[in-house]
This record gives C-alpha cells, structure tokens and sequence, in this order.
C-alpha cells in the first residue's frame, strides 16, 4: 500500500510539472489533455457500469450531447463558458434519467441494446440536423474555456484545467465508492434481488449511477470541446464507446484508479501506436484477452494481486 | 396478553388463473419462533415474498406493528418494509458474492444509516463517525456467530463462504438492519447434521435475544425443535395452526402431505 501511495504522489508530481518539462508546442502535452478528458470521461463510466454494474452503451452520446451543447452555447449564443458547462453537464443528466427509468426493466444485453439505441439515435442528430450541428463538417472555431475573464487559452492553462477536472472526478469517485451509496451501488451490481432484500431502494441507486455517469461525460465533453476547439460526430462514434469498453475491462470496473490509469496509457498508446495502423486494433484485441484470462478484474486486481504475493 | 407484532387477514395472490394464496390469515406474536410448513407448492415462498414486498398481493392486510405504529405493509416496496423493521432471507441463498464478509453486513445496513450522495463527496466527521458505529455495530453481530466469522474472515469475499456461512450470514445482514421481525426460509437447505444442529441454536439463541423469528423448513427435526408454534399451508389455505404437539396429531396435516388415502392404522 505504502509502494502505491509513494507511485502515485510520484505520478501527480509528474502531471502538475509536465508542462515545465515539455515545450507548449509540444504535441505530448495536447496528447496529455485529450487522456485527461478520458479520464473524466471513463470515470464516470465506471461509476455506472463498474460500481452499478449496468452495462450502458449510451456514455459517448452523453459526451457528444455535452460537446455540441457546450459548442453551440459559447460560440453562437455567446454564453460564458461556466453557464453552457452546466447546461452541458445537465443536459446529459436529463437524458441519463430518462433512459434510467426504462434501465429499470432491463439488464444485461437488453440494456445494452436500448442504450445502444439511444446511441444510434443521437449520432444521426449530429450527423443530419445540419442546421444546428453543420453534420460531418463539425463545428469550428469554439473558443477556449474561460472563467470571470480568465481564458484558458494557453497549453499550459488549459492543460492544468483539464487535470484540475480529472483529479476532481477521481477523488470524488473514491469518495463515492467509499460510502454508503458506493457500497449499494456495488450491491445492485453483485447481486439486484439480494440488494432489494437488504433494504436497498435499487431503482434510486440505480438513477443516481445513470445520471451521475450522465453529467461527467457531459463535463467531459465540454472539455474536449474547449480544448481541440472543433467537435464533429466521428468525435462521439461507436468506436469511442468500443474505447471506453477497452478501458474499463483492462483498468478492472469498479476500480476507480486502475481505470483512470488506463484511460490515460490508452489514449496514449493510440497515439503512439498509429504507425501500426488498422493492426493497432489487433494489439489491443491481444491484450483484451490476455487481460481477461490473466485478471478478468483488471489492472487494479492485477496489480493489488502481486503486490501481495510480493509481500508474502 | 400482548399485541400481535404481525397480523394478516385474507391474503390473496394469483398468478393469472391460478390462485397460490386463498385467503391467509396469520398472527405472529412478539418473541415467538412460528414455522409455517406445508408441502410444495402450499404458498409459502410467495406468503414471504407477499410480507416482504416482493410481490403485491391482490388482497388482504398485512398489520404489522413497527415501532413507528401499525402499518398495513401490502404493496409497500421491499426497502420501506426492511427500514419499518421486516427484514428477510432467500430461500435460494443471495448474496453478493464479491463483497467482503463486512461489507455485506454493513448493506444489510444501509436503511439504518444515512449518509447520502453529497455526504459521500463531502466526506467529513458526521459520515465517518457514522461509518466507524456501523462497522463496530457489524463486529457485534458477526461475534454472534461464535468460530464462524473471525475477523480474518471480515475481508474475504462473500462467494468464499460455505454454503451454510452463507446463510448465517444472510442472518447477520438481516441482524444489522435491527429488525422487529426476520422471515428466514429455509435456513437448514443443504446444511449436514452438525450443521443443523448449529442452525438451530442459532436460532434459538436469536429468540432469547428479542428477535421474533417466522421459519419456513422442510426438515421436521428442526421444526419442531424450535417453533412455540406451527402453521400450516395447503394449497394456499391454511389447514392448521397450533403448537408442534397439536400438529403432530392433525389428520388434516397427514392427509395435506401423505394424501386422502393414506390411513393411519
């Protein structure tokens, strides 16, 4: 435990220096800012399918949801950043409750199918309602994020914003987990009848996932708005959702830093795989399955497993 | 003589044409063990899941005396009937298989403690305060069960447990949510001699604390070793009602399980 503490203090020092460490051209650095805002983004995904266990393939339509809104708000109506963020964070949670009320009667592959759908349906928005979305051209020119005045407009700025947002959504994620609606969140998961039983009201914990998972993609997805300052619908596509997926059975659902961690080698590992291609796909397919064979619980389980083995 | 802790009239459940409850009526006193036998099929999983909210039952009262006052628990969700003082076991043995010994305890206590979400992400003294009662609080219920759950245990996945641990520590997260009243079915399913033997304490030991306990079981041994009294359900009537000498002696209750024919000479 003491090893992991020290690694990770060690791993923050790293974040909060690297933009001294790198030039502000530098490409890492915007690399480093798209992991951040997985690792928004991916959070929020484990609070609903690791902690609650419901499969959703609706994350990145929220995420989208929260771009465009984001987008559209700052740029054409020209509302303050901090105002179009929260109606990018509610906007999203409004969705994530209503298909919450119909998650109630689903589970497992009936859900993801339904929030598939839902998916489905939202990407063609963004594809086909041009006049408000301009389809697969995208939406360019959004200004950067700012506050009272305050324009994140710097790499380094914008950089430190972007881990203020992720640090925020992994420290309050190991709050949640810790606690008492943490723990009838993993109730519902392991085990929904027994959860009942206990005394749990299943169908409120399992809203509050839905749309706690609904803000911080719509969170998320303002900051990536902000950030690259042009959005279009591959942004939101099915292969983000297969992404996340990735991320969350390697990082181990339910394990709030092994994910974090992953979203970020992942993003990464994308970048710096390119050379590979279309085989890039093909590694990661290799590593899903020795994953699953060798920790079906992930990285987090992994790594908690040697460390004790280590010890013993 | 006392008020009735439970008293339901004229329970109805059907299933589309098929009526599996026609009509119960029954009465727990507080401090008793009652059984409720009957062969299978009579209604006695559906008679749980009606008093515990799972299923709604299509007519009848269910007066159930919580400390708050009388509350007719027809209908209600299974969560307001558990905080009002009801609390169950499955037949079927759930649990959650990849929570700790502990934290299992500490779910079944979760109408009992109130933290919410924004406690959760502000942390601080009240809620921890609250989660340090609640685990010494789960210590004192897992020590009921002298051998079975020493501390060692507390840490280790639930679907470690043995099928018997199971159950008790079903009971235990029933124990954690201070219940009035504890539906326990089955409880002896799959457990050997010894074991039921243990059980049976186990249960006796819960009466002598205050509990007030309604067992469903098939083994007759443990039956009639525990209950002050015995019901019995046929075809979603009951036939009987009487301490285990009484019952023992009803025709109607060897005809319900042995059939018309069987003669006793």
């Amino acid at each position: 435990m003491r090893i992991g503490a020290v690694i990770l203090g060690a791993a923050c020092f790293l974040a909060v220096a690297l933009p001294g460490l790198v030039s502000f051209e530098d490409y890492l650095l915007y690399n480093a800012g798209i992991a951040l805002i997985y690792v928004v983004l991916a959070t929020g995904y484990n609070i609903l399918l690791g902690l609650c266990g419901q499969l959703s393939m609706a994350q990145v339509a929220f995420f989208g949801l929260g771009g465009y809104a984001s987008a559209l708000l700052t740029r054409d109506l020209h509302w303050p950043w901090a105002a179009a963020l929260l109606v990018a964070a509610l906007l999203p949670t409004a969705g994530a409750w209503v298909i919450a009320r119909a998650a109630l009667r689903l589970t497992g592959p009936y859900l993801a199918m339904v929030t598939f759908a839902f998916h489905s349906a939202l990407f063609t928005l963004f594809t086909n309602w041009v006049d408000l979305t301009n389809g697969w051209g995208g939406l360019s020119r959004i200004p950067p994020a700012a506050v009272a005045g305050f324009a994140f407009d710097t790499p380094a700025r914008v950089y430190y914003l972007l881990l203020g947002f992720a640090m925020l959504a992994v420290a309050l994620s190991l709050r949640l987990k810790a606690s008492r609606i943490g723990r009838a969140m993993l109730a519902v998961r392991e085990n929904r009848l027994a959860a009942k039983g206990a005394g749990i009201d299943t169908a409120r914990i399992i809203t509050i996932g839905f749309c706690l998972s609904g803000a911080m993609a719509g969170i998320a997805g303002s900051l990536h708005a902000h950030f690259v300052h042009y959005i279009d619908p591959t942004t939101f596509g099915l292969p983000r959702m297969v992404d996340l997926l990735i991320i969350l059975i390697i990082g181990g659902r339910g394990s709030i830093i092994g994910v974090a961690v992953t979203a970020i080698a992942y993003v990464f590992a994308l970048e710096y795989l390119r050379f590979l291609e279309e085989w890039k796909l093909m590694v990661f397919g290799a590593l899903l399955i020795v994953m699953v064979s060798v920790s079906p619980d992930g990285l987090g389980a992994l790594v908690r497993r040697l460390a004790r083995t280590s010890r013993a | 003589m006392s008020e009735p802790l439970l008293e339901v009239r004229g329970l109805v459940r059907r299933f589309g044409g098929h009526t599996v409850l026609d009509g119960v009526d029954f009465t727990v006193m507080p401090g008793e063990i009652v059984s409720l036998i009957g062969p299978n099929g009579s209604g006695k999983t559906t008679f749980f899941h009606c008093l515990s909210g799972f299923y709604r039952p299509n007519a009848g009262r269910i007066d159930f005396r919580s400390p708050q006052g009388v509350v007719d628990l027809a209908g209600l969700p299974p969560h307001r009937i558990r905080k009002l003082g009801l609390a169950r076991t499955f037949q079927t043995r759930e649990i959650f298989p990849r929570l700790s010994v502990m934290d299992s305890v500490l779910t079944g206590m979760h109408c009992r403690l109130s933290a919410g979400l924004w406690q959760a992400f502000a942390g601080g003294g009240r809620v921890r305060a609250e989660e340090a009662a609640a685990r010494a609080r789960a210590i004192e219920i897992l020590s009921l069960f002298p051998g079975r759950f020493p501390p060692e245990r507390w840490p280790q996945p639930a679907a470690s447990l043995s099928y018997a641990n199971r159950c008790r520590l079903e009971i235990a997260m029933c124990l954690a949510a201070a219940p009035q009243l504890i539906l326990v079915d089955e409880p002896a399913a799959g457990m050997n001699p010894h074991e039921r033997v243990e059980i049976m304490g186990t249960l006796q030991d819960l009466r002598g604390r205050g509990y007030t306990l309604v067992v469903v079981e098939h083994n007759m041994r443990i039956v009639m070793g525990v209950s002050d009294r015995i019901v019995v359900l046929d075809r979603g009537r009951k036939i009987a009602d009487g301490p285990p000498a009484q019952i023992v002696e009803d025709p109607k209750v060897a005809e319900a399980y042995l059939g018309a024919e069987y003669d006793v000479a």
